[in-house]
């Protein structure tokens, strides 16, 4: 099977993973590493910041103090792509180094890729948390009926914006 | 080991993927637990984070399995490679998906079928993982 031939240890990379046959060409090492790598991960963070970008530039159209009794700062939205470039920008940096240019990685460079990459559960657990503790003062919300002032013309928006949380 | 002495700060390399894979694993079980709590059904949001909180427990399984390798390739080793990329393609899904769902219900005029939305997402992870064991 072909996935069998393309499982591998990463000599000296200490794990393993999908990856090019050790005796491959450069060029067919590029090509794995791209397909199983950089193709998903810029993908991902391309797409995540996009999006963000556009709920943060429509969110800004709804008023401030619908914004503020909701607890919503948008600015944090951006905390999550943050976290994938983070997260996942030490792996394309080492894999480069070890397959492109036929390197071992310094030292810095596979911790920094074992510390963040690996450690990609805590950091989201970090960031998702927040975001979670937040849904719950949402609920709260949500439950006891907020008391907040708004204009007649909010009241849709307002709406809308309760559905779209829930 | 797979963590050989010939590797430079090998000791040094392993201690720093043990501790990150414990805080990882530790981070995602405690963000799988929370979500579980609060019953993911209710809420797409919920769902979607749980996904994300699930496919790091698989990928820190998959580390913390490397800690056990030994030299010689075995079934373990492709037991942790089908891990590893699966949860990693898992993990960039759903937080994209994420993304997507925010910026869509943002927008006002979508409000998409929830259920919906999450299934797709899941079976289109699937087959992506499929893709790249049987491709």
């Amino acid at each position: 099977m072909f996935f069998s031939d393309y499982i591998s240890y990463n000599n000296g990379d200490l794990y393993c993973e999908i990856n090019s046959p050790p005796n491959a060409t450069k060029s067919v090492k590029l090509i794995t590493m791209v397909i199983t790598k950089v193709i998903p991960i810029i993908a991902a963070v391309l797409i995540t910041i996009f999006a963000y970008w556009l709920t943060i530039k429509r969110l800004k159209a709804f008023p401030k103090n619908l914004l503020s009794t909701f607890g919503l700062e948008t600015g944090k939205l951006f905390w999550y792509p943050a976290v994938l470039i983070l997260t996942f920008a030490p792996c394309i940096a080492y894999s480069f180094t070890m397959k492109l240019l036929d390197r071992e990685g310094s030292l810095i460079t596979k911790a920094m890729h074992l510390m963040l990459t690996h450690g990609i559960g805590f950091s989201n657990a970090i960031v998702y948390g927040i975001q979670s503790k937040k849904k719950k003062e949402m609920d709260y919300l949500e439950i006891r009926g907020s008391n907040f002032e708004i204009d007649d013309d909010d009241v849709s928006v307002e709406e809308e914006l309760r559905r779209g949380l829930n | 080991m797979v963590w050989g002495s010939d590797v430079e700060g090998h000791s040094l390399l392993f201690n720093i993927n043990l501790t990150a894979t414990i805080l990882s694993l530790t981070g995602s079980i405690i963000m799988s637990y929370s979500c579980f709590k609060r019953n993911p059904s209710t809420s797409i949001f919920l769902k979607m984070i749980t996904a994300i909180a699930i496919s790091d427990v698989f990928f820190s399984i998959a580390n913390l399995l490397s800690t056990f390798e030994g030299e010689e390739m075995n079934s373990l080793c492709y037991i942790e490679g089908f891990l590893r990329q699966s949860s990693f393609i898992m993990t960039l899904l759903f937080t994209t998906s994420l993304a997507i769902l925010c910026s869509r219900i943002a927008n006002l005029s979508v409000n998409p079928d929830q259920e919906d939305y999450f299934m797709k997402s899941l079976i289109f992870g699937i087959i992506i993982c499929l893709l790249y064991v049987l491709s």
